[in-house]
């Protein structure tokens, strides 16, 4: 009969019930979503730059190896490497001074490094000419640098002639690596070219596998090259990966909250215009005790169904967002289900319960003559 | 004598804004009495009435019904007490909008003890609603929606019934068909307070009590 009641009187206030529903649905999805996120896209995405990144980084081995040959052979590499068509980020490395402290000055090719560093978060954009350079975040905080500010590096070389290169600061990038201490060109004057040391990042295909045949390879032509697999990597993309899911955490939370305010103005307003009718089931025999039952189960109705279909778009919408921004599909995680659940039936019992006794602290007589 | 089923001591109402609704008022009515209430409006009737059913408490003074002094009741020991022993019929006819005439009985029912389907649409067949149970209150005219009142008042035969108006919004025939079912109550022997303008109700009752601006003014026995 109460059941019956609470279903008749919900749909008696189509207008008011769906308005609350609407807004708990959202906040439900919220949920679904964000719990999504959290439980599954991050072991996804992590597979899935796994895929587009690099995954080794090719050093020479040999320290002592004399120039030429170390020259040579890395041209040799670099053949190899083109003609497989293994995608490569060329890096070049110089120690320079600015302000007259030491940092490390790699070039590298913009669109090639960009293709194998997705998972770095570029604050403005990578350095498209002579002239453009992109700092890493801690040598930005380092010396306070802002973006379109002017660079003054200065190399020392082996003849004691001083090199100079200004350059404008394009961008800031985050890698959650060591990356961040560093600086970066994609074109450097002819007489900066001559740097000494070099390194690739190489997404190899078939892994680890992949990575141990061509150093053999490698081994057998004499080529003083070492792949290795960058497994450190993922630091990085663990930290981008948490500042993302703190972010949309964040997000989520005020509008959770925000909602939750919504929905639990609307859920007592909803109580207290009906106050009159409260008094009337109180006059027909109702106790507080059975009105707080009924009220709480409207609530709960109301409760599960905004549950249930919070759950389906939080889902629904987490899937979309994974395509979208990361091209991963989620597989709905059935564990967001009870916490959306319960947290959706917290919210909306806390309301009703504070309208309730709102409702009943009035004496009946007086909320009946009333209109 | 018959012992008094409701006694009123002293009792004082007081409103916000300094109304005085009601006035040292005492009052003993007995079992089986049939007691009609008149006086003019704004005098304070509905005032006592929702003091008699718990919906209102007095500001001053002591209510017994039954033999039992209600200045102690909780809110729920009222309700508990009200749906046991005390029959409504209010001036205007509250029903809960979202359900039908039948469901409106039926909830009484529920919260009394259990519905019974079959006794609701009785109830409301014999006071000539068989064909208009499935309607909903804003679907019955006044007289019709103020019967289903009276229904839902009588369907727990309650021992006090206690009635503001019952017959002031009908037409001739439908205030005799509210009259019958109090001439069935009177013969039942039930005990009725009633709220009433009405010269032919009025007839029925033991007792007249006149009251004016909160204070019983002077009583009438037949
Ligand atoms: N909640 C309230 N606050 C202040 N005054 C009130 C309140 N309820 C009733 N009154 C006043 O108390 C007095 C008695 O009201 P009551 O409703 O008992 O009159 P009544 O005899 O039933 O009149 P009627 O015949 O018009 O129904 C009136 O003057 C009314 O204005
Ligand atoms: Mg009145």
């Amino acid at each position: 009969m109460i059941l019956k009641m609470a279903q008749k009187s919900l749909f008696a206030n189509a207008r008011n019930t769906l308005w609350i529903l609407a807004a708990l649905s959202v906040s439900a999805s919220l949920i679904a979503m964000f719990a999504t996120v959290s439980f599954d896209l991050e072991k996804k995405m992590t597979t899935a730059l796994r895929k587009s990144g690099p995954n080794a980084a090719a050093f020479f081995h040999l320290q002592g190896a004399g120039r030429e040959a170390q020259s040579g052979d890395w041209r040799t590499f670099r053949k190899i490497i083109r003609q497989r068509g293994i995608p490569a980020a060329w890096l070049s490395f110089e120690i320079v001074t600015v302000q007259g402290k030491p940092v490390i000055l790699a070039l590298a090719d913009s669109k090639e490094l960009a293709r194998l560093t997705p998972s770095w978060f570029v604050m403005g954009s990578r350095p498209k000419e002579e002239g453009e350079c992109m700092v890493g975040k801690r040598v930005a905080d380092l010396w306070k640098l802002r973006l379109g500010e002017h660079l003054l590096m200065q190399s020392l070389r082996a003849g004691g002639s001083v090199k100079k290169m200004n350059c404008r600061i394009t961008g800031f990038v985050l890698s959650g690596d060591e990356n961040e201490d560093r600086i970066f060109v994609s074109h450097a004057p002819l007489e900066f070219r001559d740097f000494r040391l070099h390194s690739a990042l190489l997404s190899i295909p078939q892994g680890e596998e992949g990575i141990q045949k061509m150093n053999q390879g490698l081994h057998e032509s004499g080529i003083s090259i070492e792949i290795k697999a960058l497994r450190e990597i993922v630091y990085g993309e663990r930290a981008t990966l948490k500042k993302i899911v703190l972010l949309s955490g964040t997000a989520s939370l005020t509008v959770f909250i925000l909602t939750v305010l919504g929905v639990s103005s609307a859920l007592l307003s909803r109580i207290l215009e009906r106050k009159k009718e409260l008094a009337l089931l109180q006059a027909v025999g109702a106790t507080g005790r059975s009105l707080g039952g009924f009220l709480l189960l409207e609530a709960l109705l109301i409760a599960v169904t905004a549950s249930v279909i919070g759950c389906a778009v939080g889902t629904l919408l987490s899937e979309w967002l994974a395509r979208k921004i990361f091209y991963v599909s989620v597989t709905p995680q059935w564990i967001t289900l009870p916490i959306t659940f319960v947290i959706t039936l917290i919210v909306s019992v806390i309301a009703a319960g504070l309208g309730v006794m709102r409702a009943l602290s009035l004496e009946p007589a007086i909320a009946l003559r009333g209109e | 004598m018959s012992k008094a089923i409701i006694a009123l001591h002293q009792v004082h109402k007081y409103y916000l804004k300094g109304v005085h609704a009601l006035q040292d008022v005492n009052l003993s009515i007995e079992e089986g009495q049939w007691t009609a209430m008149m006086g003019p409006s704004g005098s304070g009737k509905t005032t006592l009435l929702n003091l008699l059913d718990g919906l209102d408490r007095p500001s001053l003074g002591r209510i017994e019904i039954l033999g039992i002094d209600t200045s102690r009741f909780s809110a729920d020991n009222w309700t508990v007490f009200r749906r046991e022993n005390i029959g409504l019929v209010f001036q205007q006819f509250y029903l809960i909008p979202y359900l039908t005439a039948l469901e409106n009985v039926m909830l009484a029912q529920y919260y009394h003890s259990m519905a019974d389907k079959r006794q609701a649409q009785k109830s409301l067949e014999e006071i000539g609603l068989g064909a208009r149970m499935h309607h909903f209150p804003s679907e019955l005219s006044g007289g019709e929606q103020q019967r289903v009142c009276i229904a839902r008042a009588l369907i727990n035969e309650p021992k006090i019934i206690l009635a503001d108006e019952p017959t002031g919004n009908l037409d001739e025939d439908n205030e005799k068909i509210v009259m019958d079912i109090f001439h069935k109550l009177d013969a039942e022997r039930k005990t009725v307070l009633m709220v009433t303008h009405n010269p032919n109700l009025g007839r029925l009752a033991d007792r007249r009590i006149y009251l004016e601006h909160g204070r019983v003014k002077h009583e009438h026995w037949v």
